[in-house]
């Protein structure tokens, strides 16, 4: 089990035909290629967000959505290269609204990260 | 005190909960208790297979402190080893569970896996004294459990349980117990916030912060090796921690002090690049001034254990069981602590 998230460090140089298992190789931006060129890959219990793996992958347990990250989640991956999401952004929710004395002062939003195609 | 049973691998049968012949079909089935009662204090659940959720399980069921609702993970011949059943979210963004004014529940034997948000979140309604033993929360994209969405559940007990490859392991509770689970290749931390409980005899290793910021807890006997950051203390206001007798080994920095009073003592610091990082001057011993952790030499000195006293901390086949090949190695674990009569 080792971590290669977020390209903290160099994936490993691999044959063809190669099992991980429990591994993390979770990724900033959607559909990142990892191990492109490979062949007959197996991931068992692994996290693939974000990844884009070879077509003949075998995936076991191992989560490969493709997900829109929010910066209002994640401000930690900003310094990673995350674009900076303001604050009403596309991973809204839902908003409640500040009031004091019947005045409407502010907006406290709620995110999600987004599932994408 | 009635026991029931969910096999979700099978697809005949009443759907009824009554035996393993017509076991419920879903967690969501268990839960609701289809074609029968949901499970009530006292009841226990065998529950076997995988469930591929396309929605998340709500669970609002009421045990009370001395009849729990128990969920039992058994292998496919029904017997109780350790076999975990499974609830995948298959990518779905959706926790697997949720709890909602749940009420004394325990889980053996569960995995929570592949959400793209919580493997396991607290509901509209605060829940209370959960417990979790063999559990795994595994390659979720936000947290294995997040019970700080909406009303938080608290006082709950995680023993032998496993947080990898998240985001963080867990996420912020209040009055939790943690005893010899294991946080390892989580994207951000293994544990985040803690408070107001007690970290015993677990493992961090492989993550970019092992333990972070834990508020007002009690840390004994835990291995923190391999992370960036493996111990960052709290740095808000007001609150304190304790830290004694853990192994803080192979990190980038061992233990960061940050801005709140760190009392600590008879740790042993071995093979870190930065041993303790104390830049408020916050970290108080509470005997013996420095000398009092085991084997710790200032910053970068290394200890002496052979493989900082642990069987293997090869990546992929890690044991930090403490190696005892001579009287000397491994420090700590064996370090006399005199306790004073008068």
């Amino acid at each position: 089990m080792a971590n290669y998230s977020m390209g903290r460090k160099p994936l490993p140089e691999i044959e063809n035909g190669h099992k991980f298992k429990g591994d993390n190789f979770c990724q900033l931006l959607p559909h990142t290629p990892i191990f492109e060129g490979k062949s007959g890959l197996e991931f068992d219990s692994c996290n693939l967000i974000n990844c884009d793996v070879p077509a003949d992958t075998v995936r076991k347990f191992s989560n490969n959505a493709q997900v829109s990250w929010c910066t209002n989640l994640h401000p930690e991956w900003i310094e990673l290269g995350l674009e900076l999401c303001v604050e009403n952004c596309e991973h809204v929710v839902d908003s409640d609204s500040v009031i004091i004395d019947g005045q409407v002062v502010g907006v406290n939003y709620h995110y999600q990260d987004k599932l994408v195609s | 005190m009635a026991t029931k049973y969910a096999n979700f691998d099978l697809a005949t049968g009443n759907n009824d909960g009554s035996d393993w012949t017509n076991a419920w079909k879903t967690m969501a089935d268990a839960i609701a208790g289809t074609n029968s009662a949901p499970p009530a204090a006292g009841d226990t659940v065998y529950c076997k297979g995988t469930d591929t959720l396309a929605a998340g399980c709500v669970l609002n069921l009421v045990g009370t402190e001395i009849s729990y609702i128990r969920w039992i993970g058994v292998n496919a011949s029904g017997t109780n080893d350790g076999t975990r059943a499974t609830l995948d979210c298959n990518g779905g963004n959706f926790p697997a569970l949720q709890f909602n004014a749940a009420y004394c529940n325990s889980f053996d034997n569960f995995r929570f896996t592949g959400s793209v948000t919580n493997g396991v979140a607290s509901g509209v309604g605060a829940s209370y004294y959960l417990v979790f033993n063999n559990c795994s929360f595994d390659n979720n994209g936000s947290a294995g459990i997040n019970f700080t969405t909406n009303n938080a559940a608290q006082y709950n007990t995680f023993v032998r349980c496993v947080f990898y490859g998240n985001d963080y392991g867990f996420i912020t509770s209040n009055y939790d117990r943690f005893f010899f689970s294991c946080f390892h290749d989580n994207v951000s931390a293994g544990l985040y916030r803690p408070a107001n409980g007690t970290v015993f005899g677990c493992v961090f290793y492989d993550n970019p912060t092992g333990l972070k910021q834990p508020i007002t807890e009690v840390m004994i006997q835990n291995v923190f090796d391999g992370n960036t950051t493996g111990f960052e203390n709290y740095d808000g206001l007001g609150y304190i921690g304790w830290f004694f007798g853990n192994r803080i080994t192979n990190n980038t920095t061992g233990l960061d002090g940050n801005t709140r009073t760190l009392w600590e003592g008879w740790n042993d610091f071995d093979g870190n690049t930065d041993h303790r990082l104390d830049t408020n001057g916050h970290l108080v011993f509470l005997y013996g001034g420095l000398t009092t952790n085991v084997e710790l030499n200032e910053n970068g000195a290394g200890g002496g254990d052979t493989l900082q006293g642990y069987v293997s901390t090869t990546e992929g086949s890690e044991d930090y069981s403490t190696a005892y090949t001579s009287a000397t190695n491994p420090h700590l674990r064996r370090t006399a602590i005199t306790i004073p009569t008068s």
